[in-house]
């Protein structure tokens, strides 16, 4: 792959693209407020496709990503979305909080706004089960799920699953070592119950974050996840992000959750290789594509899903001394990202040259769902209702 | 400088509410001199030490071993024990993140608890040791990374508040000479021993550990009094930590159920249902999997069913024979309590109508009760 093909990602590339562009010039600058409320969108995923991803590495070149192309053709593309910071974990932390946060790339503690999943599962009186983060962040991504500020907090935030640390040959060794868990019987598990439920009320006032309901229908993914499913043997590099975006679509078949978001990293190994960079991009399209598949085959997700991809920043114009990316260079492959949009409230195979912010992405989700977001610094995106 | 990071940040997980009045912790426990026993309090009051010192529930031998003895000898020895050593060990390394593949692997780091156990090295020569070692520094590359760690885990500092020192600490790492917190150095090992050698390196070693146990930052005169004396004889942990869980403020810890942290799930699993220690590649497996979800609970119960179902945790002949006698005793060992009237007679007509004993296992094993101490 030459990286300098698709230098300048302009409009015209995005056409070449097989991008179609739109003449959104012509039309007033946020639709989004005037809409009538009751949009058709029930389910959002965000996917964060992160580690730092040029755009012209995606879009501009749909060979590495022909699945984001597609995506793209039934959707909207903002290719002009500022980044609102340039360390990997608080340029993710600002998508989902929209608000531009300083937090820089070692940073491994929670962010002070409250995060979309706080926003929406409050206003909306969700349970855990409707708020799912599927991370490839190490022990960052936990801080992902939830801000520290006292209005929303833990009890509204997201369930963080991070794949690779369970579903891997690690835990595999642990079921080796104890064998496989047997399927409970109805009677087995209603007896479990009644048991259970006659413990008198003990432990701590902490609230767990999933119901007993609900914990026991994770419990039975976990173990189908383990048991009957190909995530444990996705291998090799990316995998971690392959995983991530395996479960998210697993999870929103099964658990049919309201806000989903996946937060990816494997792309950052373009520190050191440019060619290993774009295999993580092409893998990682891979499985967004089969995201896509489980969205258009399910009549009830088809027409209630909304799909929002974009990286948190960029990189650099140039190859380093490795050559591979860094970013750090100001540029505006560094520092303008491009978001697609999919769902059935937007317009459909539209690119909107508006400039926009990353930061503009969580209230958009939150107008999409009908829920307020007193404290986002972003707007929502501009026309991109159909 | 003084130490400006607060320890929510730091790695150290703060109970809501929790506030550690300075007379509870200076005033000595009144049941100290009592004798441990059978009975609730006592098992409630073992466990609980046991998971603060050692990082488990105590085995079954050292139950045993510890009845009759007073609460404040058992307190004592435990705290000076091989076992806590272990404890303290791994949560060092957990807490500087030398996990996994950055687990130090040398025979000098493998024996660390043995010879702190055996007062060959002091805590201070030890964290000394474990900062310094080519596992950390692994962990830690290049000069921001490492000077940032060695400044926030170490002594607390917010090293954005602190430029100027990191701007030190990175040239010092880079081998040039240089001031750093006040003390000349040129390598990267006089940065780890100046900041060991600092004047909060004591303070804030014992303000997270304090408050790993209490939950709370610790009175401010009775952490420097501790700190001064942790200084002045680096072999003083021991018996710091034992005047604290002698304290009365940790007799009023006890009325507060603590939430078991992963670690202390997986340890205490092993112990209560196996009656041993689990293996270090037993427990990582297990604990790399439950850190992967931020509620923990459904995975702890799938590890339960497991290990259930692969036949381990023995029940003997008494449940069948004597229902009433197992479940209470089950309810003992693990909730360390009896169960109420309408616990016991649910439990029982369940074993009746055909419950296996080790589905009376899970039900406590997986019951939010035994997610706490």
């Amino acid at each position: 792959m030459n990286p300098t093909t698709n230098r300048f990602l302009t409009r015209r590339a995005l056409l070449k693209a097989g991008v179609a562009a739109a003449g959104a010039a012509a039309l007033p600058s946020s639709l989004f407020a005037a809409a009538a409320p009751g949009y058709r969108t029930k389910h959002v995923m965000l996917v964060l496709f992160a580690g730092g991803v040029r755009s012209r590495d995606t879009v501009g070149t749909p060979a590495n990503a022909p699945n984001l192309a597609r995506l793209a053709e039934k959707g909207v593309v903002l290719p002009n979305c500022a980044a609102a910071n340039l360390g990997h974990y608080g340029a993710s932390l600002a998508i989902l909080t929209g608000v531009p946060e300083y937090m820089g790339i070692r940073e491994n503690a929670r962010g002070f706004s409250p995060t979309v999943f706080e926003y929406v599962r409050k206003e909306l009186k969700l349970p855990a089960s409707g708020a799912w983060l599927s991370a490839n962040n190490g022990s960052q991504g936990a801080n992902l799920a939830y801000g520290l500020n006292k209005g929303w907090g833990a009890e509204f935030g997201a369930n963080v699953i991070d794949g690779d640390g369970i579903f891997n040959q690690e835990f595999r060794d642990v079921l080796s070592q104890f064998g496989r868990p047997r399927a409970d019987g109805p009677e087995e598990l209603a007896a479990l119950e009644r048991m259970r439920g006659a413990v008198a009320a003990g432990g701590t006032n902490e609230k767990a974050l999933n119901d007993a309901a609900t914990a026991a229908r994770v419990e039975k993914y976990i173990v189908d996840e383990l048991t009957n499913s190909e995530t444990v043997s996705l291998t090799g590099p990316g995998a971690g992000d392959a995983k991530a975006l395996r479960i998210a679509g697993n999870i929103l078949q099964i658990f049919r959750p309201t806000l989903s978001c996946v937060s990816l990293t494997s792309a950052d190994v373009a520190h050191g290789s440019f060619n290993a960079y774009v295999d993580v991009i092409r893998r990682n399209d891979l499985e967004l594509g089969r995201i896509l598949d489980i969205v258009q085959a399910d009549p009830q997700l088809r027409d209630s899903t909304t799909i929002f991809v974009l990286p948190e920043f960029g990189r650099d114009k140039n190859l380093n001394q490795r050559n591979g990316l860094d970013h750090g260079d100001g540029s505006d492959d560094l520092q303008r990202v491009a978001c697609v949009a999919y769902g059935p409230d937007f317009k459909q195979g539209k690119t909107i040259d508006a400039d926009c912010a990353t930061v503009d992405v969580c209230p958009t989700i939150c107008k999409l769902l009908g829920v307020d977001a007193p404290l986002v610094r972003g707007k929502a995106l501009p026309r991109l209702l159909a | 400088m003084t130490v400006s990071r607060p320890l929510a940040s730091a790695g150290v997980g703060l109970l809501p509410g929790g506030s550690v009045a300075a007379a509870a912790l200076d005033a000595v426990s009144t049941r100290l001199s009592e004798p441990i026993t059978r009975s609730p309090a006592d098992r409630r009051f073992l466990r609980a030490v046991s998971i603060d010192l050692a990082g488990r529930t105590p085995l079954p031998a050292e139950s045993i071993a510890a009845q009759q003895r007073s609460r404040g000898d058992v307190v004592r020895e435990l705290a000076a024990s091989r076992p806590s050593w272990e404890g303290f060990y791994e949560e060092e390394l957990f807490y500087f993140l030398l996990v996994d593949n950055f687990r130090p692997s040398t025979d000098a780091f493998v024996e660390m608890p043995a010879l702190l156990h055996e007062r060959k090295l002091s805590v201070r020569e030890a964290l000394l040791q474990l900062v310094s070692s080519q596992f950390f520094n692994s962990r830690n590359p290049g000069n921001d990374t490492f000077v940032t760690v060695v400044l926030e885990q170490l002594l607390g500092v917010t090293v954005q508040k602190e430029a100027a020192t990191l701007e030190a600490g990175k040239k010092m790492y880079d081998g040039y000479a240089t001031t750093f917190l006040g003390k000349r150095g040129s390598s990267q090992a006089d940065l780890v021993r100046i900041a060991v050698e600092h004047e909060d390196f004591e303070s804030f070693f014992l303000e997270r550990r304090f408050a790993a146990i209490f939950g709370d930052v610790p009175p401010k005169k009775r952490l420097a009094a501790d700190a001064a004396r942790l200084r002045a004889d680096p072999f003083q942990w021991p018996a710091i930590v034992t005047e604290w869980l002698s304290s009365q403020a940790y007799e009023e810890l006890l009325a507060r159920p603590r939430s078991k942290t992963d670690r202390v799930f997986v340890r205490a699993l092993f112990a209560d249902l196996l009656g041993r220690v689990a293996e270090y590649q037993e427990f990582r497996r297990c604990r790399n999997a439950l850190l992967a979800l931020s509620d923990s609970r459904p995975l702890r119960s799938v590890l339960i069913k497991m290990m259930l179902d692969a036949g381990l945790g023995s029940v003997g002949e008494e449940a069948t024979k004597d229902p009433a006698t197992f479940v209470a005793d089950r309810f003992l060992h693990l909730l360390a309590r009896p169960p109420t009237p309408a616990e016991g007679d649910a439990f029982v007509r369940e074993i009746r109508a055909g419950a296996s004993p080790k589905l009376v296992l899970r039900a406590l094993l997986t019951h939010s009760e035994y997610q706490t101490y």
